[in-house]
């Protein structure tokens, strides 16, 4: 072994003397290589190569050994081999290999065997064979790499023939997954962990979609990406650059995906020369650095020959709709499927995330993104991908934003970028529906969340699993509070299709249906939104500045009332809850559309400015100064109420609608209801119960239904309900808790399931906890628990055994029973005993 | 002076043989001819105890670690390779499933058939091997059928022969390693057929690892503590030297070895035993909290007892074997260890003292048990370890009363035991068969209840339903069905996944008036199936994925 190496040393030492060659280009290596590398064909079967500076490296020196005779007298640019000759690559001032390929041809198919350092000593271990050949001895002579292709390694037009079939067999990355879960389990041991395969199907030399599998040493049913599909459906891929002699070597890629979106991609097989390793599968076809490309990760395994259910992220598609858009998508559309029975046994689920960017021109060197909708839906791919190889049951590529957008979804989140940049390859983070309620993702990503978000994170996944399984009819909205500097997120609780509308008050597109919403301006300022009257529009903005409230603005359909701690302005005016209503775009048409209307109707108003907002809004305007206006609720079409506490000296400007110059200061309760202004002073909370429930039956389940009325015009905005149910024998539990707020005038039903441990009379006592600590009594009620049926032994015997097998039963029992008590009998006969010793 | 008084009694003892060769051995010399076939009753006695086990029920019976088994067999045989991919593949060992599966094959039964019907039966076969175990204990065919007939009238014994799970078979693998034991530790002057019966011990060792790894490891435990036991007492007298020596090299190679085989089997044979690991990791986490931890909460098993049968004083009565086989056999142990540790006079033969050993191991287990049950990490190995402790118990207890001659009322005195045999028997079979009127967990349905789970299933898909307060439905859909042909999933207890489905069938409101527990069944839900006497209810669904 000592000799063997010391041999290949040598040969090293006695190469980097050899002459400069002339240079010239051949068809079959690119003009970069021969720029800086000299050869010379020094023996009949040995080229040998130097090149200054090498690739990622100083100097490089490469032994060719063809197996083919070579023509001594020929240049060595036109000899060097393929087909049947062994590549050894030395890195400058070091006499150890740092890569050996082998190729070889049988038939039809070449191959080429990459062989890097396996035992992290630096090189490649070979020696010399007979037929002076270098024979791997590294790692058993088992390659890391190997590739197979028909024919050549180039196409009959010069270019490089894009369909190939490599399989890696050791510690290199080309999964999303590799280097995080089973990298440090990967080992050249002859099992092959990861197969990739690359078609070019017009042969144009582009690779048009590659395929990966995964086969690392952990359970097939284990949850790592068992597969990955990645497609240029305009086959319009660019080719690698930076090659070294062989078309698929390249160095100096950090990641196996593609991360430049301008440059071009560097070649499949990369390897760290300076350590002697490969390590990266680069993909062929990128997975997001084109903008038209899309591709799939999957748990489930892709088998070819089949049309095959994928999961997790089916697919990820980008698409480009700016005229101007450089190389960027403007739309980025991740589907993470699961295929019925993956996550709800019934139905299929996914999380659809729609990232768009509406201004033309993309500002940096990585998409930034303008919104986001995360969308959960219950919706089956509609149509297949199919391959040569294998299809995919999944909604076509050109189909799939118009799959989003006219299909309905269970509940959906809007963020918005208000400020700053957001630069992602993948879109938006912020908000999913069912992979967590991220706040803020580059804290995630980091790692520097805190732990209440990171406990935020997975409270809100749970919570979302809980209700995609039908565990909780309840969706998660009480995790979509909180959103990081300089984003906008809306949610929307209901199912529906999803629409965005553009808001006549502060010019910003919304998401239709959203029940809440919050814009954090610069984490100590917010503005929080509310749909008051479940129109599906927004009708209430709440300036707060470190969590107290300072301004907000209220929309009626003929008000517009702004108040803050000291004025109250109302404008009689009509309020349209949209400017317009528009689908996410899904075609250039409709992103064009969309972005000519935001440019008509674009107005940039200061987060808190609410006064410039209602001024847009012209009439009648009554402004009370000296006032606090507080808890604007909407009532009834186009009416609403509110608290309005005027102090000393408060005046009035504008037309008094509703006779506000009469009062004195104190504190009022102020209705607007079908034209007719109603002024009282205010009252305490009076909150009234009813308890009703049908009849109850012993250890029977009985539904009690609450009515909570609150009669006074105070609202209790936070207050704890208890019902205690008191038996017949005396002793008091618990039976229901729930946290509420009970607005002034009106309603709160709720019920509960309740089943009596005794018969006889309950005594159900309610009251209110209130936050002080203090216990607000409310009414009593007796309900009588009905007996249930006797159930004694005969019920539990007769229900136990066929009736006709009872004598059977009886004679058995007394038969081993007896059979057990004679044989005890007769052993312990004492004369028995006796006799047999004699 | 104490001293000097037990030195002059060893020295005045009658000693053994220094290398004593008991073997052959003439069973049951001076004993009458016809004790020879005494076994025979015993088979008998079985054969009617698992004829009353099926007929109770009238063959609807079902447990949890039967119905798991039938689909592990299930599971094992579609598959046909040890180590199946289902979620419920048995970590602890692989002899029940493959000698099941080889039954079905060459018997082509249907497995919840073997289950349910055939295996009860084959505890007619334990009988023969505790009957050969006690035999080779006792040199005697009348002591062993006696100490054999209190061994099966033993409940908890019984309980885990009579059903349909790993156990049958570890039990009488145990009985067979125990026999082969005591046969080779009697033998030494025939090094051939010495050799046969070590090997057949070693063999029978590793069955019961291979049947389950946790049972296998709890007996090489008990040798552990035998061997203790044995080198504490070993220079305590030259009688008890003499017999100790011997035992205790042999010990000595037989933990060894068996540790050898134990550890083949978790890391070669059969990887998902490397589970057990864990299972004794999270024991040694469990006891250390509850003797670390000030808020560790004890598992309060006892209390469960209670549940589970309709009075305690109930379940004291039918537990009254035990009981008895518990004090007599302490009693008797303990007057043993005074006469041999105390008084310096030598046992009888080796083998007794091996036993009094053994006594002393599978008692300590039962106590360090008490400890595990309470840290949480079980909740019913004091009742699994019984078993085991009863098969040694009973050998002193049976071989005492064998030998036991009153002087007065010998006759009544008979009368009276008999009497206690046949009342003991009925009350443990009662016991082992959860008989309803007096147990709380009921292990039986009605073929009119399958017939409603059957409907839920062909009309439902995807659910995960409600069927009783426990396992009770849920194993008898196991055994009888066994996979959803619709992948619902039946079942009992208050599941942490909350049902949108729930079966209500005569027998649970039954059950729900005695366990004083209300059916969890919402009071507005549909009913949608309704045969007289079984009720299927599904909840209204709110959301599209509660459908």
């Amino acid at each position: 072994m000592r000799r063997s190496l010391l041999t290949l040393s040598l040969i090293f030492l006695a190469l980097i003397l050899l002459p400069e060659a002339d240079r010239y280009r051949t068809a079959q290596a690119a003009e970069g290589e021969f720029n800086r590398c000299t050869g010379a064909v020094t023996q009949e079967y040995q080229i040998v190569i130097e090149c200054n500076p090498g690739f990622n490296t100083e100097r490089q020196t490469i032994a060719v050994y063809s197996a083919d005779k070579l023509n001594l007298g020929a240049d060595w640019r036109s000899q060097l081999n393929y087909t049947n000759a062994t590549w050894v690559f030395y890195n400058a001032q070091n006499p150890k290999a740092s890569l050996i390929i082998v190729f070889s041809r049988v038939n039809q198919e070449l191959t080429a065997q990459l062989f890097d350092d396996q035992n992290n000593d630096g090189e490649v271990s070979a020696v010399l064979a007979t037929n002076k050949q270098p024979q791997v001895t590294e790692g058993s002579g088992r390659p890391t790499v190997t590739v197979k292709v028909k024919d050549s390694w180039w196409l009959p037009n010069g270019a490089v023939n894009y369909n190939f079939d490599l399989t890696a067999d050791g510690p290199v990355v080309g999964m999303i997954d590799t280097a995080a879960v089973y990298l440090r389990y990967l080992k050249t041991d002859g099992k092959t962990d990861l197969a990739v395969h690359v078609r070019d199907t017009n042969g144009d030399g582009r690779p048009d979609y590659e395929w990966r599998q995964a086969y690392p040493p952990l359970s097939d049913t284990d949850g790592y990406y068992h597969t990955s599909v990645m497609v240029n459906p305009a086959q319009n891929e660019p080719t690698p650059q930076n090659t070294f002699f062989w078309p698929l070597l390249g160095s100096g890629a950090n990641d196996f995906i593609r991360p430049d979106y301008n440059k071009a991609p560097p070649p499949p097989v990369n390897i760290d020369f300076k350590k002697a390793k490969l390590n990266y599968i680069v993909e062929s076809v990128a997975s997001r650095a084109r903008p038209g490309n899309y591709f799939v990760y999957s748990i489930r395994r892709i088998e070819e020959g089949k049309l095959n259910n994928v999961n997790f992220e089916s697919p990820f598609a980008f698409y480009q709709f700016s005229p101007q858009g450089g190389n960027f998508p403007d739309l980025a559309l991740r589907v993470v499927y699961w295929p019925r029975g993956d996550f709800n046994q019934g139905l299929p689920v996914q999380q659809v995330d729609y990232s768009w960017r509406q201004t033309a021109v993309n500002p940096s060197n990585l998409p930034n993104w303008d919104y986001r909708l995360s969308l959960l839906g219950h919706n089956a791919h509609e149509g297949t991908i199919n391959f040569p190889e294998f299809g995919l049951n999944l909604t076509p590529y050109a189909n799939l934003p118009g799959w989003v957008t006219k299909n309905s979804w269970d509940y959906a989140s809007l963020v918005a970028r208000e400020g700053g940049e957001y630069l992602s390859s993948e879109g938006m983070y912020e908000w999913a529906t069912l992979e967590g309620v991220v706040t803020n993702a580059s804290g995630q990503i980091s790692g520097t969340a805190t732990k209440k978000e990171q406990a935020s994170v997975s409270d809100s996944t749970l919570a979302q699993k809980r209700y995609v399984l039908g565990i909780t009819d309840t969706p998660p909205t009480q995790y979509y509070q909180q959103i990081r500097k300089n984003l906008r997120g809306e949610f929307r609780a209901s199912n529906g299709q999803v629409r965005v509308y553009l808001s006549p008050v502060d010019r910003k597109l919304h998401l239709q249906g959203a029940v809440q919403g919050v814009w954090n301006v610069d984490d100590k300022a917010e503005i929080r939104y509310a749909d008051l009257d479940g129109d599906g529009y927004f009708d209430q903005w709440t300036y707060n500045q470190e969590n107290h409230k300072v301004s907000s603005l209220n929309i009626s359909p003929n008000y517009i009332v702004y108040a803050d701690s000291n004025e109250a302005t109302l404008v009689q005016a009509p309020v349209k809850p949209s400017l317009f209503d528009a689908l996410p775009p899904a075609s250039q048409q409709e992103w064009l559309g969309l972005g000519e209307k935001l440019g008509a109707n674009d107005f940039a108003f200061a987060a808190n400015d609410f006064k410039l907002m209602q001024s847009q809004f012209e009439g009648a305007k009554l402004k009370i100064q000296g006032a606090t206006l507080h808890d604007f609720r909407p009532i009834g079409k186009d009416g609403f109420r509110f608290g309005l506490d005027l102090k000393e000296g408060f005046t009035l400007e504008g037309p008094d609608w509703a006779g506000l110059g009469k009062l004195k200061p104190g504190q009022y309760f102020v209705t607007f209801n079908q034209g007719v202004w109603n002024i009282e002073p205010v009252k305490p909370a009076n909150v009234t119960v009813k308890l009703s429930a049908s009849d109850f039956t012993f250890f029977e389940q009985a539904k009690i239904q609450i009515a909570l009325r609150n009669d006074g015009l105070t609202d209790l905005a936070s207050t704890t309900y208890e019902l205690l149910a008191r038996s017949p024998e005396g002793k008091s539990s618990s039976i229901f808790t729930k946290t509420l707020s009970l607005p002034a005038q009106e309603d709160n039903k709720l019920s509960v399931n309740w089943a009596p441990t005794s018969a006889g009379d309950w005594t159900f006592v309610s009251q209110l906890r209130q936050t002080d600590g203090t216990i607000l009594k409310l009414d009593q009620k007796v309900f009588t628990v009905q007996p249930a049926p006797p159930t004694g032994e005969a019920t539990v015997l007769e229900n136990s055994v066929a009736q006709n097998l009872w004598p059977l039963i009886a004679l058995t029992l007394v038969g081993f029973a007896g059979l057990g008590a004679i044989l005890f009998w007769r052993l312990t006969n004492r004369k028995q005993i006796e006799n047999a010793r004699n | 002076m104490l001293e000097t008084r037990i030195k002059s009694a060893v020295v005045a003892a009658p000693v053994e043989p220094v290398v004593p060769n008991d073997y052959p051995n003439d069973y049951g010399r001076g004993e009458s001819r016809s004790w020879r076939w005494g076994w025979l009753g015993l088979v008998a006695f079985v054969a009617l105890i698992a004829f009353y086990f099926l007929i109770r029920y009238g063959t609807h019976w079902a447990e949890i670690d039967s119905a798991n088994f039938t689909q592990i067999i299930r599971n094992f045989i579609d598959e046909g390779k040890l180590v199946t991919s289902q979620s419920n593949a048995y970590n602890n060992g692989y002899s029940y499933q493959t000698i099941s599966a080889f039954i079905v094959s060459i018997t082509g039964l249907d497995v919840g058939t073997l289950q349910q019907i055939i295996y009860p039966f084959t505890s007619c076969l334990v009988v023969l091997v505790a009957w050969l175990l006690f035999r080779e204990i006792s040199d005697s065919n009348r002591e062993a059928t006696i100490v054999t007939l209190l061994l099966f009238t033993q409940p908890e014994f019984l309980f885990v022969i009579l059903r349909s799970s790993h156990e049958k078979f570890t039990r009488t693998l145990l009985l067979i390693c125990l026999f082969w034991l005591v046969r080779s530790l009697k033998l030494r002057v025939r090094t051939d057929k010495l050799a046969i019966y070590i090997y057949l011990f070693y063999l029978c060792a590793y069955g019961v690892v291979a049947s389950n790894n946790l049972m296998g490891a709890s007996f090489i435990f008990a040798i552990v503590i035998t061997l203790g036991l044995g080198w504490l007492t070993y220079k305590r007298h030259a009688g008890l030297r003499k017999q100790n020596r011997y035992i205790l090299s042999r010990l000595v190679y037989t933990n060894l070895i068996c540790l050898g085989l134990a550890y083949l089997f978790t890391f070669y044979a059969y990887p998902p035993a490397l589970h057990d690991l864990y299972v004794l990791k999270l024991v040694g986490e469990r006891i250390a909290a509850l003797f670390l931890e000030v808020q560790a909460k004890p598992n309060d098993v006892y209390n469960q007892v209670a549940l589970g049968w309709t009075s305690l004083p109930i379940y004291f009565v039918l537990s009254i074997a035990n009981w008895l086989v518990l004090a007599s056999s302490l009693i008797i142990w303990l007057r043993q260890g005074w006469d041999w540790l105390v008084r310096g006079r030598p046992p009888e033969t080796g083998v007794r003292w091996l036993m009094w050993l053994m006594y002393g191991a599978f008692a300590a287990q039962g106590v360090l048990s008490l400890v595990v049950d309470a840290s949480g990490a079980f909740n019913n190995l004091q009742q699994r370890l019984f078993p085991t402790f009863s098969i040694i118990a009973v050998s002193f207890t049976g071989m005492w009363l064998a030998r036991w001659q009153p002087r007065h009322f010998k006759t009544g005195l008979r009368l009276g035991l008999a009497g206690v045999i046949f009342c003991v028997a009925i009350l443990s079979v009662l016991k082992a068969t959860n008989e309803p009127l007096f147990s709380n967990k009921w292990t039986f349905y009605n073929s009119n209840e399958l017939v409603a789970v059957d409907w839920v299933d062909r009309h439902v898909r995807y659910n995960n339903v409600w069927t009783e307060f426990d396992e009770r439905l849920q194993a008898a859909f196991d055994i009888e069905r066994g996979r959803s042909a619709n992948f619902n999933t039946f079942t009992g207890f208050i599941p942490t996944k909350p049902p949108r489905g729930f079966l209500v069938t005569h027998l649970t409101r039954v059950h729900s008036l005695r366990l004083q527990k209300p059916v969890p069944l919402p009071k507005d839900a549909m009913l949608v199936y309704d045969d007289g006497q079984n009720t299927f209810f599904r909840l209204r669904p709110q959301t599209t994925f509660q459908n």
